[in-house]
């Protein structure tokens, strides 16, 4: 980063921030979890198991055992970040499964807006997309927590078969999602560069950006400053 | 809820993380008494052995793959349990091993120990383990006296 850059990311005026540092530690813990979980996990589905993957041969643990080890780190971390921010936690439900009308006309923009940075205006704190990647990620990760802890209490029998069929599928669900998440976030496409910023380091992003991804999020947060 | 009512949730959730890590210690004993037995049927012990190679267990347990529920086992050498070889049969039905087994990955030639553990569907251990030593090398006769071997076929 040169020291214009760097200059224009911390400068309050240019730049606008987008979620506190307790927000920012919160989605860290939990995608770092989430990154291991669905490396060890599609390393197993795919046949590799007792292969060690790089990270159980780094650690010396097998992949079932980080696994199952992790994903009590991630049952342990989403019981703790809203208990910890319980406002957080009731701000992103609410804002995810509010939608209105004019959503549709920014939903049939979009595919072009991606390439463009001309998305249609929406009100919400998240644009609608988000909103309903926000709610499909929360449904089905509590699925995912909840299979796998079925999975570790029964050990195995006619219960395990259902835990794992639910887990299973769960994961085939999720992981195109999380996938286009990481794009969209990465700010690789051009209508979404720069959002990157918002989940990282200070999460403060250029005005610029938030008024193309998230303009009437924006007016509210800076009105009368 | 409450917010006290849910860190209290978090602790209990974590005192389960504990007892989940406690219970392989608690279940990894050895055969006996009224639990599992898991018991290695062939090779047998002292076999000069060369992939691939038969391999059988016998077991108190139904085996089959984890996604019906059934225990299976995990099939390692010299005690190293984090790389290993699923078996999910056995009471009668033996397996091949195959040269590019990732328990044979960088073997060297000599002795070792081949170990096995029961171990139900989700990977967690179910208390029964067997070991036996064989000889492992290039001129190794695999198990050659044993007419089943399925290796016979390559």
């Amino acid at each position: 980063m040169t020291p214009a850059t760097s200059a224009m990311a911390t400068e309050p005026g240019r730049t606008v921030e987008r979620n506190s540092a307790r927000a920012r530690w919160f989605h860290a813990a939990v995608y770092l979890t989430v990154l291991v979980l669905m490396g060890t996990g599609w390393w197993l589905t795919l046949g590799q198991e007792g292969r060690p993957s790089p990270l159980a041969a780094v650690t010396g643990l097998p992949d079932a055992e980080i696994h199952t080890a992790v994903g009590w780190a991630l049952t342990a971390i989403a019981v703790a970040g809203p208990a910890l921010g319980l406002r957080g936690a009731k701000a992103l439900l609410v804002d995810s499964a509010r939608f209105r009308r004019s959503d549709l006309h920014w939903a049939a923009g979009w595919p072009k807006a991606v390439f463009t940075g001309r998305f249609a205006r929406h009100e919400g704190r998240f644009d609608p997309g988000q909103r309903i990647a926000n709610l499909v990620m929360v449904a089905l990760l509590l699925a995912l927590i909840v299979s796998g802890i079925g999975l570790w209490a029964v050990s195995g029998g006619p219960a395990f078969v259902w835990f794992n069929r639910i887990h299973r599928w769960a994961t085939y669900a999720i992981t195109p999602v999380i996938l286009g998440h990481i794009l969209i976030a990465a700010g690789v496409l051009p209508g979404y560069r720069g959002v990157w910023r918002a989940m990282h380091l200070g999460g403060r992003l250029r005005r610029g950006d938030a008024a193309r991804v998230w303009p009437g999020w924006l007016e509210r947060t800076t009105r009368g400053r | 809820m409450k917010p006290k009512l849910l860190a209290l949730s978090a602790v209990g959730v974590l005192a389960l993380a504990l007892a989940a890590c406690g219970e392989d210690a608690e279940d990894g004993g050895a055969s006996g008494g009224d639990g599992p037995t898991v018991a290695i049927v062939q090779p047998a012990d002292g076999d000069a052995l060369s992939a691939p190679f038969a391999f059988e267990v016998d077991s108190s347990e139904d085996l089959g793959p984890t996604d019906t529920g059934a225990h299976h086992v995990h099939l390692y050498v010299d005690g190293d349990d984090s790389v290993y070889e699923v078996i999910e049969a056995g009471n009668g039905e033996e397996v091949e091993i195959s040269a590019d087994s990732p328990i044979l990955e960088g073997l060297e030639d000599g002795e070792h120990t081949l170990n096995v553990s029961l171990r139900h569907a989700d990977h967690s251990a179910a208390g029964a383990e067997d070991e036996i030593t064989v000889m492992f090398g290039e001129a190794g006769p695999g198990n050659a006296d044993d007419p089943g071997d399925v290796g016979d076929g390559y």
